[in-house]
């Protein structure tokens, strides 16, 4: 191990996203040593929080909200984070759908009859289908989705082979041939259900009318939504990462950007960080961030073949995921007015409002891929207080609620800045009509933020795209971020990316991190101290037909 | 050792906090730090509060002081990432009329800037700077980093314990710029007032450090990163989000802390750096309040003055009314100050309890010194103007905006494109905030009044000035002690080396 005073590691990680340090944790842990280097004064990326300028106490989550089933994935245990203090909530109910009419539609957290009960309310033959995709998939997810989203992506033509010897893996691409659009459609009949399910998908980051991705919806209808909640805000989790990194002896540069991943001898080499300070990498370097930053900004154009750099230019950022967030500050939580026609909806984490049919949707995706501000407005969001009261004073509350709208305006993406807080209040207009309590009696405070401020914060995260990438059928699963470097190597040797233009993407999940900390240990020969799942060998034992 | 027992419990993990449990942590003790906002760091706190990717210093911005003590070495903080600019324009008063008087961090060019307006100022300047610089490891640093005595043993210091800021000055100073820049460098950010009593001792440090400002590449949250990771190194831990409710008292003695989800934590030793009053009435309640103690602690003054505060970010460079170029890279700007005479009327409508409309404040770009702390091409503006804590009549939350917008006004006959909309976004602080943000008692942030019995020995009164209480294990450390507030991190070493003579253990301490 060096000390730091020499600046020399065997390895540096750029970025201090959760990505980031969870790679970091796992090669430090492996007996390698590693400095992450972060451009922003607090560690996270997309865990961040900030308390309120005009109202103390209230702590805002600037980006992600929803965690799902942190405490389950295999880093979370594998770190042993929780015996630094972190805790996540579950909420009973993961999402409530609410409708113009003041009805609702609520998706269980854990409990699938009482979802299928609410979807009954709405249509039988729905009900019928979500718990039969439930039962039919619960398989699927177990064997396929789970060990495929922890491990490097398979080549998809071998994935096939391997796959259709199986009546499960035939079930998968039963769905997995078509696009989200295509599946919603067939097989639910519910206006509101296919409303629920294609925009939770959407949301999530995924393209809709992809062919490649309609297993996603019975997938979900069998591993639900799995919301958590990082306790203390999201934000907390980034400290429980950071506490970890810094035990197991790691480095952490915050407020350093880095500037150039150095390349001897064809070999990247090290950083330079903002400042000019170099810090050595004796075996790797490792870039979290998106594949045109890493091989186009701050690779020196002549270290890097013509072919990569083409690879990187043509990289394509979603045009459907950036969004604008309203925070409030709130002196009490919003009154469902759906609680009439169903009381548990106040118990609901998730609250989509506007988004009454597909044709809602299909609305702002026309406005998004316009440049246009968004004139129906819909919502998503929630009141994490009321699942964690220590995110804002006693008694009082904190609340998002996210809106699709484009990143790049048709006045250019500066016109954020000046149309940001009208639409804000607008969407407090909107917020009224199905919360009434809320207004400017119990609004203690409010602000909007951009997708333009989203990558002026992480610029990984360019035009707005929180996903750092599209998710079409050329960036998905082993063509993530392109073929060449979807094994989190890259073709300058050792040089390893892992961020969310990884495989399987952004959100909250930790996989790309998980999955490039399995290919760096194995090439640097050190230890490999987890149980890494291993594809090959759990799709090889699929059973030829259905289980039991 | 038990999950929930530890060697030393710090209340608070401000600056002090961290210091002292970091010397602990050093020392071979397992030490827990409790915090009760998410963020660590207490003062060293910055923070995007205006548009993201704009980083402002919404507690403390420049430290004149942290190189005079051996903190930053001891602990080796460079390493740990917190590195310190020292812009060599460090600070200038800018008058209406376009003149100004500068002091920069090369004394040469400060004794000849002075003497274009006084050539007795200017030696004066340069004699007491030499003396501060030739007695800073005999007398000051030993003074700042032990318990507090009366007198230094240094003839300037301590002829002077009886006067006020204002006739210290005005007996070394003749020139009515250099007077006023220099009362308002006591005031700004040492939190001394013209008229406080005994505080004219000061003297010779404020013409010493003046010119020593520097602020932390990426925001003074850097400096709180660092302390909190070698904490973590050493042994140690922070816990955030952790509001401590009460100490827990034993038969007199300290055991341990109760967290607000009612948590108990023990140890050895516990040591609160919040504010006294909060210390003694809240976590430690009156009921184990010694009999002796209680009416030294009604009688213990906090200062009259809080700070009211606007952050802003500007689309471009603010520009600067003043006819000397070398203004325009200032690290700070003094306005509102031409005179003695100036400061004295300011604070004499602070101190009776009104919105001073005698407007006097200290700004800054910090952008321009450290580019890092705003989006490319933007700039950040920090204004800092004394008010009273509290009002006569009146809240602050009913007059702050529009006060925000009349100082702002009167900025921009000084920084001229420091309107309209070039100003992007702004938010303001005033003593309410600070109540609500840090819970500073009356949003005081100076942890007391820094004048007469509790100057020196007697800080913050006599009873507990050796960092002892009467409660056994239970010590004090913080800005309510000498010697003060201001980030240099000094009651917090006192507080350690207080701690390890107590526990029969060394710190690895230089001084
Ligand atoms: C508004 C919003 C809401 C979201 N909500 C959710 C949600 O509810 N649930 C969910 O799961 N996901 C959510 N996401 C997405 C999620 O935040 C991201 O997918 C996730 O943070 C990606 O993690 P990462 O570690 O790959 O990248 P990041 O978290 O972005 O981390 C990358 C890090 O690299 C740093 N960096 C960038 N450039 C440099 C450089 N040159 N040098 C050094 N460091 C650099 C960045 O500052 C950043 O800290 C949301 C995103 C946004 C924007
Ligand atoms: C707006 C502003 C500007 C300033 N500017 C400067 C400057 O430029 N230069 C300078 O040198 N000084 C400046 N100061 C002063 C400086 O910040 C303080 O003197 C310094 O922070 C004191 O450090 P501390 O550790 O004693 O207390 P603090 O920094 O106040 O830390 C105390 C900590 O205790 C925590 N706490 C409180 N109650 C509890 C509890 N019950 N349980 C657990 N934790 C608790 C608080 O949250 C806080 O983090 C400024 C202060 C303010 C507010």
């Amino acid at each position: 191990m060096t000390t730091n005073g020499d600046k020399e590691f065997d390895g540096i990680v750029i970025g201090a996203g959760h990505n980031g340090m969870i790679l970091q944790g796992y090669l430090l842990k492996a007996g390698l040593s590693v400095a992450v280097v972060e451009r922003h004064l607090e560690v996270g990326g997309g865990l961040d929080a900030h308390e309120n300028p005009r109202a103390h106490g209230f702590w805002h989550n600037i980006h992600s909200q929803n965690h799902r089933a942190v405490p389950n994935l295999p880093w979370f245990k594998d770190l042993d984070l929780a015996s630094y203090g972190q805790e996540y909530i579950w909420p009973e109910i993961a999402v409530g759908m609410l409708f113009r009419d003041k009805t609702c539609l609520l998706w269980h957290n854990h409990d699938i009859e009482q979802t299928c009960a609410s979807i009954a309310r709405f249509s039988e033959k729905d009900a019928k289908t979500f718990r039969d995709f439930n039962r039919r998939f619960t398989p699927v997810v177990q064997s396929i989705i789970g060990p495929e989203t922890f491990s490097p992506p398979m080549q998809a033509e071998k994935k096939r082979e391997m796959l259709e010897k199986s009546e499960l893996g035939k079930l998968y691409y039963e769905f997995a041939d078509r696009s989200i659009n295509d599946v919603v459609e067939e097989v639910f009949e519910s206006d509101q259900v296919k409303a629920m399910v294609t925009y939770l998908f959407l949301l999530r980051g995924n393209e809709l009318g992809e062919v490649g991705q309609g297993y996603i919806v019975p997938v979900a209808c069998a591993a639900g939504i799995s919301s958590t909640i990082s306790k203390g805000t999201s934000h907390r989790m980034a400290h429980t990462l950071n506490q970890m990194v810094i035990k197991n002896g790691g480095e952490v540069y915050e407020g350093q950007a880095a500037a150039e991943i150095l390349i001897e001898d064809g070999r990247a080499a090290g950083v330079r960080l903002a400042d000019g300070r170099i810090l050595k990498a004796r075996q790797f370097v490792v870039s979290t961030l998106n594949p045109q930053q890493t091989f186009l900004q701050l690779i020196n154009g002549d270290k890097i073949d013509s072919h990569l750099k083409k690879r990187a230019e043509n990289f394509k950022y979603s045009l459907t995921t950036p969004i604008m967030t309203l925070h409030l500050a709130l002196h009490e939580r919003p009154m469902w007015a759906a609680a009439e026609y169903d009381p548990n909806v106040m118990k609901a984490w998730l609250m989509v409002m506007g988004v009454d049919s597909t044709e809602d949707i299909r609305v702002v995706l026309e406005e998004c891929a316009a440049g246009e501000l968004p004139q129906r407005l819909q919502l998503i969001g929630g009141v994490p207080t009321v699942f964690d009261p220590t995110q804002a004073p006693e008694g009082k509350h904190v609340a998002w609620f996210w809106q699709l709208a484009p990143y790049n305006l048709k006045q250019g993406p500066e016109h954020w800045d000046e149309v940001i807080d009208e639409m804000c209040e607008k969407e407090i207009k909107l917020l009224n009509q199905y919360a009434p309590n809320i207004n400017g009696k119990t609004i203690v405070d409010w602000f909007g933020q951009s997708p333009l401020d989203v990558s002026r914060h992480l610029p990984n995260m360019q035009n707005g795209d929180w996903m750092c990438g599209e998710l079409n059928a050329d960036q998905f699963l082993d063509k993530r971020p392109f073929p060449e470097c979807s094994q989190y190597s890259t073709p300058v040797e050792g040089l390893y990316i892992a961020g969310s233009s990884c495989h399987p993407g952004g959100n909250i999940t930790g996989a790309p991190a998980y999955n490039a900390a399995g290919v760096i240990v194995r090439d640097m020969k050190a230890d490999l101290w987890w149980k890494a799942p291993e594809l090959e060998k759990i799709w090889a034992k699929l059973p030829v037909d259905f289980p039991a | 050792m038990s999950e929930d027992t530890f060697d030393v419990i710090v209340i608070g993990a401000g600056e002090n906090g961290l210091v002292l449990g970091n010397y602990l942590g050093k020392a071979g003790q397992k030490v827990l730090v409790c915090e009760r906002r998410l963020e660590s760091g207490g003062g060293l706190s910055t923070e995007e509060c205006t548009i993201l990717g704009c980083w402002h210093n919404t507690g403390s911005y420049y430290h004149d002081t942290v190189q005079v003590t051996p903190i930053y070495q001891d602990l080796d903080l460079v390493n740990a990432n917190a590195i310190y600019i020292h812009p060599p324009v460090q600070s200038s008063l800018l008058k209406r009329d376009g003149e100004s008087l500068t002091l920069f961090s090369d004394l040469e060019q400060t004794e000849a800037e002075i003497a274009r307006w006084s050539k007795e100022d200017a030696q004066a300047w340069r004699r007491h700077s030499e003396a501060f610089h030739s007695a800073l490891s005999s007398h000051y640093q030993p003074y700042l980093l032990n318990p507090a005595q009366n007198g230094m043993g240094h003839e300037d210091f301590d002829s002077r314990s009886d006067s006020t800021p204002l006739e210290a000055v005005q007996a070394e100073f003749k020139h009515p710029m250099t007077q006023a820049l220099l009362l308002s460098h006591f005031m700004v950010p040492r939190g001394i007032l013209s008229n406080y009593e005994g505080a004219g001792r000061f003297l010779q440090l404020v013409v010493g450090t003046s010119a020593s400002n520097r602020i932390v590449e990426g925001g003074s949250h850097e400096l709180a990163q660092a302390l909190w990771t070698e904490q973590l190194r050493n042994n140690g831990w922070v816990w955030d989000s952790t509001p401590i409710k009460r100490i827990l008292i034993e038969e007199g003695k300290a055991v341990g802390v109760e967290t607000s989800t009612g948590r108990e934590l023990h140890a050895k030793v516990v040591v609160s750096t919040v504010d006294l009053q909060t210390t003694f009435q809240t976590l430690v309640g009156p009921e184990h309040i010694p009999q002796e103690l209680a009416p030294q602690l009604q009688a213990f003054q906090l200062e009259e003055f809080s700070l009211f505060v606007i952050h802003a970010v500007m689309d471009e460079v603010p520009t600067v009314n003043a006819k000397d170029d070398h203004v325009s890279r200032a690290l700070r700007w003094t306005l509102g100050f031409e005179s003695a005479e100036d400061v004295q009327e300011h604070i004499a409508q602070i101190q009776a309890g009104k919105v001073p409309n005698r407007l006097g404040a200290v700004v800054s770009c910090p952008s321009l010194h450290d580019p890092s702390q705003a989006l490319p091409g933007k700039h950040t503006f920090l204004l800092w103007q004394l008010v009273p804590s509290r009002l006569k009549s009146g809240d602050w939350s009913d007059v702050a905006d529009s006060y925000a917008q009349q100082i702002l006004d009167w900025v921009s006959e000084y920084l001229p494109n420091m309107k309209g909309k070039n100003v992007l976004r702004q938010v303001v602080m005033s003593p309410q905030d600070l109540v609500t943000k840090w819970q500073y008692p009356q949003g005081t942030v100076f942890g007391g009044k820094s004048a007469g019995a509790q100057l020196g020995a007697d800080r913050p009164i006599p009873e507990l000035a050796n960092y002892r209480t009467p409660i056994k294990n239970l010590y004090l450390g913080g800005a309510s002690m000498h010697p003060g507030a201001g980030i240099e991190g000094a009651s917090g070493y006192v507080a350690a080396k207080v701690i390890a003579d107590d526990l029969g253990i060394s710190i690895p301490a230089s001084v």
